[in-house]
């Protein structure tokens, strides 16, 4: 024990003497390592924001649909679907979106009957009449208001209408809540100039989750031309994107392109003579092969742990501090529909716990056989010259 | 690189010459340097795969329908039982091969080297079974398969070997499991005291033996405890966070205790080798000792959550009155 | 296991580098020598008779190709490179002809480094180097870098670092190479010195100086890897 303190403690200062050679392997490995865990860290939160939208998903969602494409849904397909047997609650709902050509952003906009349980985390009160409305952080921000603030928005007839601030969302995940303005189910009516009689979509509530798709199936066969998505269906298209297993395949592949670095830049640089007369000194005066490979294997894990923490350090500071500056342009979608983009910081062990196993152990193993062919060196190549 | 170590492995095997001091021989010699560090970090892979494997599985059951833990994730593809299996074997297996490399290397004129690579050429193509296994596991699942978990598994009325194992009754398997350690123990002390073969040959029988008891008592009864729920006996919930981690601690000294246990009866014969003689009887005490210290704590774990738990008074009662019948109403009135 | 009187005995050793190889080249034919416990003896010859890869090869270094190296009645030859390592470790101090010491380290570091790979602890490695180092007056340097001292300096440290392990043979390799009459002489004084600890010195020199010293007990005189006589 004391033995391999000692060893790391050598290998401390002889990571430290070859100063500019360990700098260029760890920021290399560093940006390396940061990019894997902004990747994994990006997608894992979107995951997990997803997760807790659909958490709040109703069981069955029904649409209609016309020429293939979304319709309105007369709203007395709710009270049809509701003598299915095993369906519970089921609610129309009335809801859109807004463009902002002030500001040019898109809200989503959404009609509540007083009680929708999943937008908990609210500062003020929900809206009660027409002329009042809730909105999330993102929206008070950009409009520059809040609770008992005024929000004037341009309805379907092109009037400006004011509404009166009576809440607004501070939810821990804003991707759920960020853009949105509740209005009352009659105040959005009015304001998206909606025909009477016809709401966005039906939201259904099944008592079991295992005849979620016998009450699909009758859904359809009760009304030909609605579209009932369930929330499995759901999970399932949230998964398509963000595919675990394309996860794992990144991993796979992320942590090969360690490896593959590595391998070439110790080919580029190799040993150093001034590095193998060190080891030669070391065997000639009592270390044995054993001792060096030990000496190398902590130098690789040294380099490797501090690459792997400044890399998450910086792929965490990149993804919740610097709104994943880098990776947003990619996937534009999301910052189109959120204005301001900003994830919930969100750590999960097993994340980091799999990040270091893609990155330190591939660095180790791949110093595995130069580590070896410089631990054989002979003791007495040193005394003969 | 595994497979190098074994290619390595072979050529040694034909090769090894200790007589002769030729430079293929000291080439030799050196390799069994690498093949052991590769080995080391193939072992090292393998504990920690182990424990990635049970988490991934245990992190994905949420995909499939029906699955609430890791037994779930497995069943949806039954290849995963068998990964699971071959990645505890293996782990013993790399770990007895390090033990008898460590063994080898403390003779002055390499006693065990044959052998050593006879069983890393046995050992290499478990290690690709297993990677193969582990390959048709996550490629051949399939988010649509519906799943049932461990519910369904290890509930105590069914007709697998799991559920008559989770439908032992609590009082007698506890019995059994608690005169198992103490057996144990006193083998084990008395092993320290007297370096009989036989002694060494029991001793490591009990150590296979209390093992397999363990598991049985994990699935009947200590999981109760964990869980706070007399029907609820799945061996992998109790990794989860809500049960505070506490699979990881009892697993890990379990297994550890047991392999230490299983050594000195493993290599009783290699005691017997006249380069191994000197330091032989004194590694022995070390793994007899360490072999114990690990056991009592994974009894000692496991009765302070028998103690501690809030199902107490229910399995007094239960384990007074020998009755399993009631099980099955408690469900109604502890379900979440 | 009987003390004898020699503490090396080498029984034909022969040594090949490179075998079988275009570049193949005989650096010992047949040596058989013996060197007594505590004295000084000296290998003594030109360069390339052979001296040092002898030396290497009592030392534990490198393993002759044919023969028997018999260490304190052990023969050394057949042990497998960990144990020829703690026979290094635990009974072998080296001084090089080029010092060999690490230069970008400190003194004391550089002398601490035979003991790193054991289970001593720190602190004892620390009062040992000391000690060492105080007998060199070498102790208000132990915080310098070696590639900044003087010649002679590095060879006390590379002393200091030969004795840390405390061992019983010293085997010094052209010691007096690099060193001016004065400094030669004092290394002499150091020699003899640990011979007077009961140490056992070998050293290989062409230097007149050294063999023609009067502490030197033996000298083995060497030319083309074979024997040139014992006196």
């Amino acid at each position: 024990m004391i033995k391999h303190l000692k060893i790391i403690d050598y290998a401390l200062t002889s990571i430290l003497r070859r100063r500019n050679k360990s700098l260029a392997i760890i920021s290399a490995f560093t940006v390396v390592v940061t990019a894997l865990a902004s990747i994994l860290l990006f997608s894992n939160s979107l995951k997990k924001e997803a997760a807790s939208l659909l958490a709040s998903a109703p069981d069955l969602i029904v649409q209609r649909t016309m020429g293939g494409r979304h319709e309105l849904i007369p709203t007395d397909y709710a009270a049809q679907i509701r003598k299915i047997h095993g369906v519970g609650e089921v609610n129309a709902r009335y809801w859109g979106y807004y463009y902002d050509a002030l500001t040019g952003a898109n809200f989503t906009v959404l009609g509540t009957e007083g009680n929708p349980e999943t937008l908990q985390l609210l500062e003020g009160r929900l809206p009660a009449g027409e002329g009042e409305c809730a909105i999330g952080a993102g929206v008070a921000n950009l409009k520059n208001t809040g609770t008992g603030g005024e929000l004037i928005l341009v309805d379907s007839s092109n009037t400006g209408v004011l509404y009166e601030v009576t809440g607004v969302f501070r939810a821990d995940s804003s991707l759920l809540t960020n853009d949105l303005i509740v209005l009352s189910n009659d105040a959005i009516k009015g304001f998206f100039g909606l025909p009477p009689g016809k709401a966005t979509d039906v939201a259904v509530q099944v008592f079991n989750e295992n005849e979620l798709q016998t009450v699909a199936a009758k859904v359809k066969r009760l009304l030909p031309d609605s579209r009932p998505i369930t929330r499995t269906e759901l999970v399932r298209t949230y998964d398509m994107v963000f595919n675990w297993r394309s996860g794992m395949m990144l991993s796979v592949f992320g942590a090969a392109l360690i490896a593959f670095c590595i391998l070439a830049w110790d080919k580029a640089t190799g040993i150093s003579a001034d590095e193998k007369q060190e080891i030669g000194i070391l065997k000639a005066i009592g270390w044995d092969t054993s001792e060096v490979l030990a000496l190398k294997f902590w130098e690789g894990v040294i380099i490797a742990l501090t690459s792997y923490l400044l890399g998450t350090i910086a792929g965490y500071l990149h993804i919740f501090v610097f709104n994943a500056f880098l990776l947003a342009p990619v996937i534009k979608g999301w910052s189109v529909v959120f204005p301001d983009f900003h994830l919930t910081p969100h750590l999960d062990p097993y994340l980091f716990f799999t990040l270091g196993f893609l990155t330190i152990a591939p660095y180790v193993a791949s110093t595995v056989i130069p580590a070896w062919k410089t631990a054989i060196t002979d003791p007495d190549t040193i005394m003969r010259g | 690189m595994t497979l190098y170590a074994g290619l390595l492995g072979t050529v040694v095997l034909l090769r090894w010459d200790f007589q002769s001091s030729s430079a293929y021989q000291l080439s030799l010699e050196r390799k069994t340097y690498l093949i052991s560090t590769i080995m080391n970090y193939v072992l090292g892979f393998q504990i920690l795969s182990v424990f990635l494997f049970v988490y991934t599985a245990e992190d994905i059951h949420q995909l499939f329908v029906g699955a609430m833990c890791a037994t779930g994730s497995l069943n949806a593809n039954p290849v995963g039982w068998l990964a699971l299996l071959s990645k505890i074997i293996i782990c013993f297996a790399a770990g007895l091969w390090l033990v008898l490399n460590y063994l080898d290397h403390l003779g002055e004129d390499f006693p065990l080297v044959r052998l050593k690579y006879a069983v890393l050429l046995v050992l290499l193509p478990c290690i690709c079974a297993d990677l193969y296994l582990q390959l048709q596991y996550f490629l051949g699942l399939d988010p649509d398969i519906i799943t049932s978990c461990c519910g369904s598994l290890f509930s105590t009325s069914g007709g697998s070997v799991a559920s008559s194992i989770a439908g032992l009754p609590a009082g007698p398997s506890m019995v059994v499991f608690y005169t198992g350690f103490v057996l144990y123990a006193v083998t084990s002390l008395f092993g320290l005291f007297w370096e009989k073969a036989f002694l060494r040959y029991l001793h490591s029988s009990l150590a296979a033996l209390f093992f397999i008891i363990s598991m049985a008592s994990v699935v009947s009864f200590i999981s109760m405890y964990v869980y706070e729920l007399p029907t609820h006996h799945c061996p992998f919930d109790m990794i989860q966070k809500e049960y505070s981690f506490i699979g990881y601690p009892l697993y890990a000294t379990l297994f550890c205790g047991v392999f230490f246990g299983l050594l000195p009866g493993i290599f009783q014969r290699a005691g017997s080798i006249p380069s191994l003689q000197r330091n032989f009887r004194k590694i022995e005490r070390t793994w007899l000792l360490f072999s114990l210290g690990c056991m009592t704590s994974f009894v000692m774990l496991t009765t302070y959550m028998v103690l501690f738990s809030n199902l107490t008074y229910f399995s007094v009662l239960k384990v007074l009155a020998g009755n399993t019948a009631n099980e099955r109403i408690i469900p109604c009135l502890l379900q979440h | 296991m009987e003390r004898s009187a020699y503490i090396i005995r080498t029984h034909h050793v022969k040594k090949v580098y490179n075998p079988g190889k275009p570049d193949e080249m005989t650096a010992l034919h047949d040596i058989s020598v013996e060197i007594e416990r505590g004295g000084i003896t000296v290998l003594q010859g030109p360069s390339g008779s052979g001296k040092t890869s002898l030396l290497s090869a009592i030392g534990c270094m490198s393993r002759p190709t044919e023969g028997k190296i018999f260490v304190d009645g052990k023969d050394v030859v057949k042990l497998p490179e960990r144990f020829l390592t703690e026979m290094r470790r635990n009974k072998f101090g080296f001084i090089f002809q080029q010092y060999h010491l690490i230069r970008s380290l400190s003194v004391l570091d550089n002398i601490v480094l035979p003991l790193c790979p054991t289970d001593l602890p720190p602190a004892e490695m620390k009062e040992r180097a000391l000690a060492v180092m105080d007998r060199f007056s070498i102790t208000e340097k132990k915080k310098m870098k070696v590639k900044f001292l003087s010649g002679g300096e590095q060879q006390r440290v590379a002393i200091a670092r030969a004795l840390i392990n405390n061992p019983d043979v010293i085997i010094a390799d052209e010691p007096t190479a690099h060193l001016d009459k004065k400094l030669a002489a004092e290394f002499m004084d150091i020699l003899a010195a640990l011979c007077g600890e009961n140490r056992t010195v070998v050293i290989a020199t062409h230097d007149a100086f050294v063999y023609e010293h009067s502490l030197v007990g033996k000298i083995i005189a060497m030319r083309d890897g074979r024997l040139a006589g014992a006196h």
